[in-house]
This record gives C-alpha cells, structure tokens and sequence, in this order.
C-alpha cells in the first residue's frame, strides 16, 4: 500500500491513554510508526483501582509485562472469582469463579447431569463442582497437575491499584522510546470526517494520521466526526449511575475472590489489595443520596473505611461506532459498562489487541473500522448482556431500583439466552463472546434461573453410577484444593511487597 | 422415568440413517422409540458422495470404526478439492483441509507470505500447505498429535458411496432397537388445534404415530413442504445452478486422495475417487444447457469408461424457513439444498443432527429449544452459501454467459467485504463455530485470481531474513516429510480395503 501509517496520536488521560500508548509503541514502535501520547490532566485518585478479568493475562503476554512485578507495581492480588450475595434474596449467595463446573458424560455436560440429580434431591450446590469456586472459598491459589489440569479451566483475574499499575505501564512505554507530551486541549481541528490536528492550551498543535480518543466520556476527539446521538444509554438494564470508591484496611490472610453485595439502591464491590482494601459501590441517583451512601459503605462492608471517600458520575452506555474516520475511540471512551464484573480494563484492552491486527495499511483511508465496530459491538454487547443479567435476574423485592429493572424486558440478546437457559439450562452463544458458557451458566445459575427441564440424554446414566461419579468429583475437588498453597502464601513467594523499576519480561 | 418417546423418522436416505444411528448410540430404548419409515419404490439420492473431517466427529459420536466404516461404504481419503478451470481456463487450485505454513512474529502465515512475495522471496503459497503437497504427490496419511510437527497441520475426510453408508448405519442403528418400517407413506394425519402431525399413513393402510416426526425424505420434503407449508427460501439469483446429471465409471488411477471440481460452460463437474468406482457428475443451469447436452459433455470428458446411463437430478438452491416447526424437524434434503461444490450436505445433516441431540425435546416441544436448532442450522446454511457464492463469483472466465453473469451479479454485502478486506490486507475472520475456516477462504481467494495488495502492518515486527529463511525452511520440512507418506492407493489398500464389485453379468 502507498501510504502507510506514519504518526499514531493518543490523546487523553488513565488507563486507556497509558494502555494504548504502549500497545501501539510495543506494536508498532519499531515498524516506523511514530506513537505519541497527549496525556491530558489525569482524573485518578490514589483511592482508584480495577479488577480485571482473566482476558488481561493474555494482554499482558501481548505486551511482554512480566506479571509478578507488575503486581509488585500496582499492589495487585489474584482474584479468582467473584462472590455475588443477596441480589436474589437474602439467603441466596453463589461464587462466580472464573472456571468451568464438573466434567461432562456420556457427552451430555456436567450441568445437565447436576440438574437431573438435584431434581432428585440432592442438596450440593453447583459451584461445589467447580475447583476453582473450591480453590477461591478456601482462600487458594489453583497450581495445576495433570489431573487437575484435565478436569478444570481455572483462571484468574486481578485487582490492581490504579496509581501504581499506570506508573509503572508508563514506565515501560517511556522505556521503549514512546514520546509523551503533558498537556491541556484547547481545541480540535476536523475535516471531511477525519481529525486533522489538536491544540493544546499552550499552543502547540500536534498532527498525525491516526488519533486514539481516551478522553472518557466527553469524547473530545470523536464526538467530532458523529451525529449527537451516538451514545446509546444502558440505564433501562444497568439503572446505577454513580460510583464510590474509598478504602478500607488490607484483609489478612487475603480472600482470593472479591465480594459483591447488592443493597436496597446499588451494590457494594469488596476488593482486596495487597496493602489496603478497594471499597466500591455504585447506586441510582434517582433513588438515594450520596450522603446515604457513604453511611451504609462502612456498614455494609462491616469495615473502617480509611482517607477521602469520592464520588463520580458514570452512566452506563456505549458508542455505537467507536471508529470513525480516523479516530479510534477505546476504553471508557468508546463503552461504560457498570464495573460490576470486573470488566473495568476488558473492553480497553480487547479494543486494543483489535486495533493492532486491524492497524490500517492506509493513512488515507480506513475500511478496517467497519471489521472493528462489528467486533467492538459484539463484544460489548456481550458484556452488557451479562451485566444486565444480575440485575434482570434480582429478588430483591420491594426495593425500587430492583423492582424497576426487574420488570425491564432485556434487549433481545439477552432474551434469547434466557429463554434458552429457562427451557433447558444450555447456554446460546455467538460467534464473539465476552464470557463463556461456564461463567454464564454460573450466573445464571446463582441468581436463581431454574431451568423447567434437563437434557433427557442424561437420564441415559443410572442413577447409582452418577452418584458414585460425583462424590468422586467432591473428593477429588476437596483434596486437591487441600494441596494447594493459600493465597497469602503464593503472593508473598511471587511478589514481595519492593520497590522495583522496570517489569520487563 | 417416563413413558418413552415415540420418535418417527420419515425416509431412509443418508439423513434418515445418520439420524436413526445417532439416536441408536443415545436414546433409542428406554427413552426413546425410534422407527424409521422408508419406501424401496423411492430411490435415494447417492452419487458418490465428498465429505468434510467433521465427518469423523460424527462416526465417533456415534461409536463407529473407521476402518470397518470405509471399507463397508468403498471408501477413500480426502485432502482437500482440486478446483480446475475456476479462476481462469487452464488454472489449477487446491482448497485443502490443513493450514498454509505457520504463525510467524506474531501473525498469520498469509501476512508474512504476502510481504516476502512483495519482496519476491516467497514461492506460491500451495508450497507452504502440507494437505496441498501430499494432494499434488497422491499421497496419504494420518496427520500426528504432535503440534510442533509440520504432518499435523491437516485434517481429512472420505470420499464414500452415501447409499452404502445409510446400508451401514442401518446395520448398525437397527440392532440398537432402531424399527425399519417399508412402505410409502400417502398421507399424514394432523391435530386441528396444534397443527402438530399425528400420524402418517402408509399405503399399506398403516399409520404410525409418534410424539416427534424427522423428516428426511430427501427433495419430497413430505413434512415441511407437503404438509406444513414450510416457505423456501430462494437462493438460485446466487446459485444458479439447478440440476445434475450424475453417472458413475470404473475406478480411475492413480487413485487422488482429492476431489476434483472442473469449471465447464454451463457449470462444474466433480470427479470422486472411490475403491471400487469413479462417482462423477456436471451440475449445471439449465438456462444454458440442456439435460441431454450436459449428458453427452459429461460423457466425453469422463477419465474413464462410463458403468450405467447419465442420470438427471433437479433440485434448486436455498433452505426452508425453518427447520424445526411443531413436532416435525427437517434434516437434509427435505431442509434445503446447497450444490455439493464443497461437500456440504452431509456436513448439514450432522449438524441438524447435533443441534438436535443437544437440544434434545421432552414430550412437547420447548420454544425456546425450537428457536435455538433454527438459529444453529440457519447460521451454518447461511455462511456456506456465502463460501459457495464466491466461487462463481471471482472468476475472469470470458468463455459463457453463466461465468460472466455471475461475476457480475450483486453479492451479499457480508462477502463483499469480506473480499474487499482480503484484498487490502489479508485479513480472514476466524469463526469460533462453523464453517469455513481462515485456510479455505485463502485458497479459493488466491486460487481464483485475488491477491492481497497488503498485510498486517504489525508483521514488520519480524525481519524479512528470519521470515523467508524460516519459509525456506518449512518448505523443505514439507517437500521431504510427504515423499515419505505411501501411496493415497497403497493406504487405502492396507487400512481398509473393500470387497470387489460383482463383474457386471
Ligand atoms: C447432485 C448431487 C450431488 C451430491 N454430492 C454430495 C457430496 O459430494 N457430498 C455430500 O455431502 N452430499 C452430496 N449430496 C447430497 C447428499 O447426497 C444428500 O444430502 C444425502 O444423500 C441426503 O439425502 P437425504 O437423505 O436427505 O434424501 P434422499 O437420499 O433422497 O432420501 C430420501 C428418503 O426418503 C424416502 N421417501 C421419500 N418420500 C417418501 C414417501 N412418500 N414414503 C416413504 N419414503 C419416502 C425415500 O425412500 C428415501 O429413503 C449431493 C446431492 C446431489 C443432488
């Protein structure tokens, strides 16, 4: 192609302007491109952190970051699921743990089998199956042998803090020769649909053929190029729309899953760092004051909450397209989920390995967006989906907010999956998912959706052999988690609290 | 444990068998009663028939021996589809089933290949494909486990005498509690309120009742055309082939372990290798060609002498709207129909079959579970006519009226980008469910004239010595690992040879 890419701008501030400078440095730093970022008066607090979902492994893996140090850097933990209680009645609580549940038979899967048997009474809840829900209660970290390897895909995500996580991703971006600017935007320039330069507040204008817009949800660059209107809200499916965070002591020993409570107007997150507590709520503004919030935190979490407690917009939404022209919306820009599964960095950082393989051959012109959109759109879709999901799914009668969502019809993507998942517990997925089946059926599961039937296929299976086959499995489960380090002892052998300056691989 | 369902199976071609036997290996006895109705006054459809390698998932879903399958249906290997004549008169190309060469800095084969062949440091990309080299060579063998080895970049499937196949499921499925019912069914007997079938009635003056009826009686659609008026989805603007003249001749060596498709005037020919036999055929428009015309070119191009008269199919290309209604699911012929240029429809009745165990019904029949078999079937009939288009359609033949007026129709826009995508940069999508996979879409593009003009500008990452240093070598791993595989002949004589033919009397 004649004219290749020369000059990659991003411009914004946090997690997506550092992540996507240094996934375009690291891509395409030494092709010829030129990367620059524009990083705009950041927003982040030291209070701020992520929880990530097991994706970020792999991102990272992409990036060459070695994972215990960057851990080191950010004060993160593993996490290997999530615990969801009372969304769906008081009793009601049920691990999310980021692994598959049992092992299928006579080619019919585990879940059917469970349902079948507990239609007959038994009493053991579905994520006694799963290793790493076993691993994740019992405060575990999952180190895989052969069996456990055959029988599980347990994985796990991360809890970071903010501050920590980003000066060290832009050290390694500065490392590797990315060029930084600091600075306020004064205006944008556009043309003919594409950005053609922004000017900062000192005057300086900078140029280049492609612009990565980070700017959150003012979308400073892109809202330029589209109709008003392309910001579609969630709020009908995902009704909170403001956020606390605060912290609170370091949990000792360390829980190797996060907390996530729903309360009469929003739910609490209860994310353990290795040096402090991430506190996170979320609630409807339409339904309570701030000022009540703050109060039932601490006593919901049953914890002191320590420094400054803040309080942040955050509407749920996403951009319809989020490439345009020449401009590539990512993160927070581009879509809001509600935090509530840890898909703080996930559609960042899929955005961003779909911009390094669809990086244009072209600065003039750009078709790969419309592959991108449909991928983006897909994507987020599916975790829109599966957020809506909890909320859809609550009894939490009598609460208003609850009430309200509840009666809310899902989009039709989630309907299908309902649907299919009341009649028979199987799970309809696309081609391009967020999550899979397993953390579907989980959910689904734990709020409480019961299937009206099983498989017939898995009445083929006696009775008495079934039986032996899942006591088998507990035992298997029970004494291989048994052998398993805990946590705390796996964090302090791989990431002692130290100062360290690069987190190279 | 419930009363068994009574499960009708309504014909006794290759649908009705795979069908039958799959639900010998799960239900058929205590839950399920399974009979089959089909006439011997009807003939089935049979031709010789090309297969996919999902095929070998099925047998073993099944519980079926290969060995013991292929000898019993006069079975061959197959690699992969030579397609003569496509592109352009005198042009030769192979779809294999097997990769082209391996990822290399961090991006598919085809980037790196497009680069080095810009620099005029890479041979033609069939060089690269180990399928494609044992192809050109004749040559067969089963791929390794060993991911690291070049001989497991491959998979394969069979070239097999369908009627035989349904005869061998028959011996299979009928022992496992499988009722074969002869007789031709009249008339069907309906419930007034449901619309559901009751009944069907034989000439005999029988009828059989059931709680499900499986109708695979091939173009007669019985149920969804005949009775409940399931509409047909027309794709023949894109299709236009409509009939088939199909006349078997003695076995042809050496023995290919490909299919071979050659491009005539009016249409295509295949050409399929089995032990006892050549199968061959000229699908064709009959806007272009007459039946008698097309039978006599059909004769004078066979490779060998012909062993019975040229024998007329009609059919018309497209699917019905839905493939499950009420009691009654549509698996095969009766579902729709795609001209078998890559061996598709046995690939489409394992599917159906598939969706069908998995969302096996109770009693009656779950919306939600009939909403689901349609999305799985239509979304595979769907992205193979897309495939099937663009084999008429990228085509520089100047030669007829049919070659020219299918390149220049209006393809669906979800394949006009696709190509358009191609052609700037390489990219292919990977589908996680279905056909077809990225190394098909690359052989059919490239064999029928379109290049990439670009590539993946992160494969830059990678210097051009170590690529075509690394293709040189690969190539050469190729060239000596399939002198060394025996004969597609030699092979098939050894694992699994067939009973000879009766001499014609
Ligand atoms: C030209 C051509 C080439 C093909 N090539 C390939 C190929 O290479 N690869 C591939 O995978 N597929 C190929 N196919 C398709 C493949 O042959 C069929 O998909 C397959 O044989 C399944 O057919 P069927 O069982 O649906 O129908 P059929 O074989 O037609 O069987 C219909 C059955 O229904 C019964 N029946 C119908 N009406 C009645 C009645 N009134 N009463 C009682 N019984 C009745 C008949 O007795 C028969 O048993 C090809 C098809 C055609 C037309």
């Amino acid at each position: 192609m004649s004219a290749p890419i020369r000059k990659v701008m991003v411009v914004g501030e946090g997690a997506g302007a550092w992540l996507s400078a240094l996934t375009l440095q690291r891509s395409f730093g030494k092709t010829g491109v030129a990367v620059e970022l524009v990083e705009l008066p950041s927003a982040l607090r030291p209070e701020d952190g992520w929880a990530t979902l097991p994706s970020q492994q792999a991102f990272h893996n992409l990036l060459g970051l070695d994972e215990t140090k960057l851990l080191r850097a950010a004060s993160g933990v593993y996490s290997l699921g999530q615990r969801f209680s009372n969304w769906s009645g008081p009793q009601a609580a049920f691990m999310h743990a980021y692994d598959t549940h049992g092992a299928s038979l006579n080619h019919v899967s585990f879940y059917q089998h469970w349902l079948r048997a507990r239609a007959s009474g038994l009493k053991v809840p579905l994520e006694a199956f799963s290793l790493g829900a076993a691993a994740a209660a019992q405060g575990r970290f999952v180190v895989f042998n052969e069996s456990t390897q055959a029988f599980s895909k347990a994985t796990y995500g991360y809890n970071l803090s903010a501050l920590g996580f980003l000066k060290a991703i832009a050290r390694v971006a500065l490392h590797l020769g990315l060029k930084h600017t600091a600075g306020e935007l004064a205006s944008v320039k556009h043309a003919n649909g594409r950005v053609e330069s922004v000017t900062l507040r000192s005057g300086e204008t900078l140029t280049a053929d492609l612009f990565v817009d980070a700017t959150g949800s003012a979308a400073r660059l892109v809202r330029h190029l589209e109709p008003n209107d392309n910001f579609e809200s969630w709020s009908r499916w995902l009704p909170c729309d403001r956020t606390i965070v605060a912290s609170a002591p370091v949990l000792d020993p360390v829980p190797a899953f996060n907390q996530v409570s729903a309360f009469r107007s929003g739910w609490l997150g209860i994310y353990p760092l290795a040096n402090r507590t991430l506190l996170r709520a979320r609630y409807a503004s339409k339904h309570t004051q701030a000022e009540d919030i703050v109060d039932t935190v601490s006593a919901l979490s049953g914890m002191r909450v320590e420094g400054d407690v803040f309080t942040d917009e955050w509407t749920t939404g996403a951009r319809r397209a989020h490439w345009v022209g020449n401009c590539v919306a990512v993160g927070d820009t581009a879509a809001r989920p509600d935090p509530v599964d840890a898909t703080s960095l996930h559609l960042l950082q899929s955005g961003l390995s779909w911009l390094v393989a669809m990086f244009p051959v072209s600065r003039t012109e750009m078709p790969e967006a419309a592959v991108f959109n449909a991928r983006m759109l897909a994507q987020t879709i599916g975790v829109r989906d599966f957020q809506a999901a909890h909320f859809k799914l609550n009894r939490r009668f009598g609460d208003p907010m609850w009430d309200d969502v509840r009666e809310q019809s899902p989009p039709p993507t989630l309907a299908r999956k309902l649907d299919l998942f009341e009649a028979r517990g199987e799970i309809s997925m696309n081609d391009d998912e967020s999550f899979q089946e397993e953390n579907w059926t989980s959910i689904l599961n734990g709020h409480g959706l019961v299937p009206r039937q099983w498989d017939p296929l898995a009445n083929a299976v006696p009775e008495q052999e079934l039986i032996a086959n899942f006591q088998g499995m507990l035992k298997f489960i029970a004494s291989e988690v048994q052998a398993m380090p805990t946590l705390q002892s796996h964090l302090e052998f791989t990431t002692p609290q130290a100062e360290s300056d690069y987190i190279f691989g | 444990m419930t009363d068994p369902l009574d499960i009708v199976i309504v014909g006794g071609g290759t649908a009705g068998w795979m069908t039958a036997a799959a639900l010998a290996a799960t239900v058929a006895g205590r839950q399920a009663r399974v009979r089959l109705i089909e006439s011997d006054q009807i003939g089935t459809v049979g031709v010789g028939e090309a297969t996919l390698p999902q095929m070998k998932d099925f047998n073993d879903f099944v519980g079926i021996q290969e060995a013991d399958m292929m000898k019993a249906t006069q079975a061959t290997f197959k690699l992969g589809i030579e397609f003569r004549d496509w592109g352009f008169t005198g042009s030769s190309y192979i779809h294999p089933f097997g990769e082209f060469g391996q990822p290399m800095g961090g991006v598919d084969f085809i980037h790196q290949w497009v680069r080095a062949r810009q620099a005029g440091e890479a041979q033609d990309i069939e060089t690269y494909s180990y399928a494609i080299q044992a192809c050109r060579q004749g040559r067969f063998d089963f791929p390794v486990d060993d991911k690291q080895e070049v001989n497991s970049t491959y998979a394969y499937a069979y070239h097999l005498d369908a009627g035989l196949y349904a005869r061998y499921l028959r011996g299979f499925a009928e022992p496992k509690g499988v009722e074969r019912i002869e007789g031709r069914i009249v008339d069907v007997e309906r419930d007034d309120e449901t619309g559901f079938v009751t009944a069907v009635k034989l000439e005999s003056g029988e009828s059989v009742g059931g709680d499900y009826f499986i109708d695979c009686s091939g173009f007669n659609s019985l149920l969804f055309d005949k009775t409940l008026g399931v509409p047909f989805e027309d794709w023949s603007d894109w299709l236009p082939c409509d009939r088939a003249v199909a006349v078997p001749s003695e076995r042809v060596d050496p023995m290919t372990p490909y299919t071979r498709s050659t491009a005539l005037e009016a249409g295509w020919q295949w050409r399929i290798p089995l032990q006892h036999r050549t199968g061959n055929g000229y699908v064709f428009c009959s806007n272009y060609i007459s039946d008698a015309e097309a039978s006599s070119r059909l004769l004078e191009n066979l490779d060998s002498p012909a062993l019975a008269d040229p024998r007329v199919l009609r059919f018309k290309a497209g699917r019905r709207a839905c493939s499950w209604q009420g009691n009654c699911i549509a698996v095969g012929l009766s579902s729709g129909f795609l001209e078998p240029l890559e061996s598709t429809s046995i690939y489409l009745i394992q599917v159906a079959i598939m969706a069908l165990t998995q969302l096996f019904p109770g009693r009656r029949p779950d919306p939600a579970l009939v909403a689901e078999f349609n999305r799985l079937v239509d979304y595979e009939y769907d992205r193979v006519r897309d495939f099937l288009i663009l084999h008429y359609h990228l085509n520089s033949r100047d030669d007829s009226a049919l070659w020219r007026r299918c390149r220049e129709m209006p393809v669906p826009d979800s394949l006009r980008e696709k190509m358009e995508m191609f052609r700037r940069r390489g990219f292919v999508e990977r589908y996680r469910f279905g056909l077809f996979a990225p190394p098909s879409w690359i052989s059919v593009y490239m064999g029928q004239g379109l290049l990439p003009e670009g590539f993946e500008p992160f494969a830059r990452n990678a210097s051009l010595a170590t690529v075509t240093d690394r293709m040189r070598t690969l190539a050469g791993n190729i060239e000596s690992r399939v002198q060394a595989m025996p004969r597609h002949a030699d092979f098939v004589a050894d694992y699994c040879p067939a009973d000879l033919p009766e001499a014609p009397a």
